[in-house]
């Protein structure tokens, strides 16, 4: 029998990984947990723009865009790479001897290795922010602008894959798993939740050029929304979440030749 | 539980806490950086927008660092997975043959747990929030009566946090949903208990219920009386509203244990 290609390899994961959840008889839980989690975070930003109307030119309409933008696709990554996000269970088991001993790639099986239905309701939860905000922002958006903000998407779930990859890879060397990174994940999109102007100096390059949170949601809204971004910096989000991404997986390999087996 | 056995506790839990060190300092700094920003979001508003409110910036930075320094003495979100992993794992069976109150030996395992995580945190982001010059700074109390009043209210809202806490327990002991209900009822209690935002900056529509509610006492109400938002004469209405959910919920949550002792399935070995 000749075996399954990576792509369908990894679809076949997802698909055993979404049963098993639903084994469960009160799986649905889960999801309305998340879905409250999601609701309740930019909950602040509503309670303080009901008291200030506006930062600075920022109304909340635009916080709802650019946050919804930065959180859906951090939603969408954590469903498609989930297995890099719970890496530190998989070496602390033990468990990664058993997937380098397969005959088969190695990061659709670790990134396939868990699945988790409901991080999907982040993503559609985010998505409907983005979209309400959008909505009340600039009405209909040319094809251009709008081809700009797919792409932005995009660059956004590499970007945040990414994040999880670099924290997988860490995980090389310290075994445990390290807090510190939930700043470039769950951490990242609280910031989009105030204009980049606002943020010091040092806090706007980090999320800037070291992870390039706000190339993908802020400059691409900004110029969909005639802001003021140029349209460069507004196509920049594919290229530097791609770039980010592919850093990251090179950071993994890296650390993955010097791998030498733990857990029991 | 006698005062000495608290205090034991109390040490091993905090060394627990310590054991692996690059994963404190990082749970640690984490934390801090947290705070960091939430604090920030509530200043860049003060500080680009224009208020209609009775708080002023430095009530409302202060009320936010306490409330967010002290976070982990809330709970909810992933916190409590003592329990949880006690009934899945099937190790809960032990706690069930020693000859003890299931309830007041949780709870006291809770008051301790809870502590141990949270001190070293809260005392970590109290004095950067004091160190901060600038706007962020975290101000001095109101007074030293607001000061006295907040301590008194801290207090009697911890234990209401862990009677709270205990609800959740006795919720978890059925595994049925795959999935820890703390997650749930965490987001209530952290939203409600003035963590994310200080209840007093909703809308005033709000402002009674905000008040009145059960979860307010725990880190919310204290913060006001720290900040002076709520004046030390206003204590006794404090500790009233906390004293009464203090027992409304030490009660639901020995309902809730004792009848999850009867439903409960020992599984693992």
């Amino acid at each position: 029998m000749k075996p399954m290609n990576g792509f369908s390899l990894y679809l076949r994961y997802l698909r055993i990984g979404a049963l098993g959840t639903v084994q469960y008889r009160m799986w649905w839980v889960r999801l309305v947990q998340v879905l409250f989690v999601c609701v309740t975070d930019p909950l602040e930003i509503l309670v303080l723009f009901s008291l200030f109307r506006s930062i600075g030119s920022f109304t909340l309409y635009h916080v709802l865009a650019i946050y919804g933008l930065a959180v859906s696709a951090f939603g969408a990554a954590e469903t498609l790479g989930r297995g890099f996000d719970t890496f530190p269970s998989l070496i602390r088991s033990g468990g990664f001897d058993r997937v380098l001993l397969r005959p088969r790639g190695l990061y659709v099986q670790v990134v396939a290795h868990r699945f988790h239905l409901h991080r999907l309701v982040r993503a559609a939860t985010g998505l409907a922010m983005f979209l309400i905000g959008l909505r009340h922002l600039g009405g209909p958006v040319p094809p251009l602008a709008a081809a700009c903000l797919a792409l932005a998407y995009a660059g956004g779930v590499c970007a945040y894959v990414g994040v999880f990859v670099f924290s997988a890879a860490l995980c090389f060397y310290t075994i445990g798993s390290v807090d510190i990174t939930y700043i470039f994940t769950n951490g990242s999109y609280q910031l989009a939740k105030m204009p980049p102007e606002a943020l010091p100096a040092w806090l706007r390059g980090v999320f800037t050029f070291l992870v390039p949170m706000f190339v993908f949601c802020y400059y691409p809204v900004s110029y969909a929304c005639g802001m003021g971004a140029s349209a460069l910096s507004a196509f920049a989000a594919l290229p530097a979440g791609a770039l980010f991404l592919l850093l990251a997986l090179c950071a993994f390999s890296a650390g993955a030749r010097r791998y030498a087996s733990t857990g029991s | 539980m006698r005062p000495a056995a608290i205090w034991t506790l109390l040490r091993v839990n905090i060394g627990k806490d310590m054991q692996f060190r690059a994963a404190f300092w990082s749970r640690n700094a984490l934390h801090l950086f947290w705070s960091y920003i939430t604090v920030l979001i509530i200043a860049v508003f003060y500080r680009l927008g224009s208020a209609h409110s009775a708080v002023s910036m430095s009530q409302a930075v202060a009320m936010k660092w306490i409330g967010q320094g002290m976070y982990l003495l809330v709970g909810g979100m992933g916190v409590d997975e003592y329990l949880y992993s006690r009934v899945r794992s099937g190790d809960v069976a032990l706690d069930l043959c020693r000859p003890m109150d299931l309830y007041a030996s949780m709870y006291a395992h809770l008051f301790v747990d809870k502590l141990a995580r949270a001190l070293p945190r809260a005392v970590a982001a109290l004095s950067v929030g004091a160190l901060l010059r600038g706007d962020m700074h975290l101000s001095g109390p109101a007074s030293p009566a607001a000061l006295l009043c907040a301590l008194a209210a801290l207090s009697t809202g911890y234990l209401l946090s862990c009677a709270l806490e205990m609800i959740i327990y006795g919720l978890n002991m059925d595994v049925e949903s795959g999935s820890n209900k703390a997650d749930l009822f965490g987001v209530v209690m952290l939203t409600l208990s003035g963590t994310m935002v200080p209840l007093a900056l909703f809308p005033p529509a709000f402002a009674k219920f905000m008040l009145l509610q059960p979860f307010a006492g725990m880190i919310d109400l204290p913060a006001r009386l720290y900040a002076g938002v709520l004046p030390p004469a206003q204590l006794p209405l404090v500790l009233g509203i906390q004293l009464l959910w203090l027992a409304a919920a030490l009660l639901a949550g020995r309902c809730l244990v004792g009848a999850g002792r009867r439903r409960i399935i020992v599984q693992g070995g």
